[in-house]
């Protein structure tokens, strides 16, 4: 793809601009940054005047209490320090001029065989060549610069990398590459030296930067390995396995790794988890279409756990029926023995047995 | 003789620095970066590839970026 050159000339001048009002505003962050320093000195100095007095009435106690508070101060005062030091040297870099950034863009064109420039979203783009990791094809990337994010942050956030044939992990199609989640590059140990070129206005070193990540793996710390690359997550713990490691379930439809799967205690049909519940007699895994629901006690129990009436013929759970096979509603009402109170012989209320001879 | 040097392996410096006269691409590259190879290297001198007995001038622009480095997560 041609870039007129009048297309690149008007990007470097409004590139310049970008670099220029970035430099502004860390100038004007530097009385902020430097009174910060003078802010947490004197706090500093005013709980080791304390620490003294303490020291010098004796008061031991408040010690312990003490020197936490000045822990406290230090590590505020040594924070403010960092920060403003880095403020104070920023602006003793050279700002790249329009000149030198239409020849950064020129040398990222004679780089990447694929360049363009989008005014209206106000990024600089170059494409890889397709990246082959490991033997997997992930498709070329576009490295795109978006030239107004360097305002808040010179860093590896200013680039979207975008896959143009992705090829993402099978667990996550957010993870086009092992560094690359959501469009953002891990730059891991570019970081520093992205930073450094942007801020210096070296754009072809950081698009040359961010090619180098996108070229090259690093097994110790992607987003997802490039030998799971191909696997699926399961839909329970989120592992992502092999297709040799995996199930679908009957159930759900869903696929899921061999820990997170189970098997009906009386069709053997492999379930997840979420689709096996428990017999409520004897609490073995089953799934939905073998158990029942048996009528009287209203439990889900296995076909092991349930029989017929003999009479009525619903189904009961076992121990609801007696011996001979009937459910509670079929057996005949049982008559236990009265239990009547010993009587003591009244005369009025009975007339007395006649005596047998 | 003064150079720019443009380091963008670990710090990712840029600065002037003195070298001997007809220092080649190739002496610079072993003093810099002693422990490193230069095929792990793009190394350019005034934004043109360069060969490794090209020999450095006065107000040179060399720079040496890795074509491999560790990314994260």
């Amino acid at each position: 793809m041609t870039t007129p050159t009048r297309l690149l000339v008007r990007t470097a001048g409004r590139l310049s601009n970008i670099w220029r009002s970035r430099a502004q505003l860390v100038a004007r962050d530097e009385p902020y940054r430097l009174r910060h320093v003078r802010h947490h000195g004197e706090a500093l100095q005013h709980a080791l005047d304390r620490l003294d007095k303490a020291h010098g009435l004796g008061l031991q106690l408040i010690l312990p209490e003490l020197r936490l508070e000045i822990l406290g101060h230090l590590e505020r005062f040594r924070l403010a320090g960092a920060e403003a030091k880095d403020t104070m040297v920023r602006p003793g870099v050279q700002l790249p001029g329009p000149g030198v950034l239409l020849q950064e863009m020129r040398q990222i064109k004679d780089d990447f065989d694929d360049f363009s420039i989008d005014g209206k979203k106000k990024l600089v783009r170059a494409a890889t060549e397709p990246v082959t990791l490991q033997d997997i094809d992930l498709g070329p990337f576009a490295i795109q610069f978006h030239w107004e994010r360097l305002l808040h942050l010179p860093d590896v956030s200013c680039f979207d990398i975008v896959a143009l044939d992705p090829h993402p992990a099978a667990a996550n199609d957010r993870v086009t590459h092992p560094h690359v989640k959501d469009r953002s590059l891990c730059a891991g140990d570019a970081t520093v030296p992205i930073r450094k070129a942007l801020e210096q206005g070296r754009l072809a070193d950081a698009f040359c930067l961010v090619r180098s990540v996108l070229e090259h793996y690093n097994p110790a710390s992607p987003h997802i390995s490039l030998d799971d690359w191909e696997g699926t997550a399961c839909h329970d713990c989120g592992r992502n396995v092999g297709d040799d490691d995996r199930s679908c379930c009957d159930g759900c439809g869903c696929d899921f790794c061999d820990d997170c799967m189970g098997n009906c205690a009386c069709c053997d049909r492999t379930r997840c988890h979420g689709c096996l519940l428990r017999c409520e007699a004897c609490n073995e895994p089953c799934c939905a279409r073998c158990l029942e629901s048996c009528a009287g006690s209203g439990q889900e129990c296995c076909r092991h756990c349930t029989t017929s009436c003999r009479q009525c013929g619903v189904t009961v759970a076992r121990d609801d029926c007696n011996a001979a096979g009937l459910c509670g509603s079929c057996q005949p009402p049982s008559h236990p023995e009265p239990h009547l109170p010993e009587k003591t012989h009244d005369p009025d209320s009975e007339p007395a047995r006649p005596a047998t001879p | 003789m003064r150079i720019l040097f443009i380091n963008n392996h670990g710090g990712g410096f840029a600065d002037h620095i003195e070298v001997a006269e007809a220092t080649t691409v190739a002496g610079l590259f072993e003093e810099r970066l002693p422990n490193c190879r230069a095929e792990d290297f793009l190394i350019r001198v005034n934004r043109q590839p360069a060969s490794a007995d090209q020999a450095l001038q006065e107000g040179d622009r060399v720079s040496i970026t890795p074509v491999k480095i560790e990314g994260a997560r």
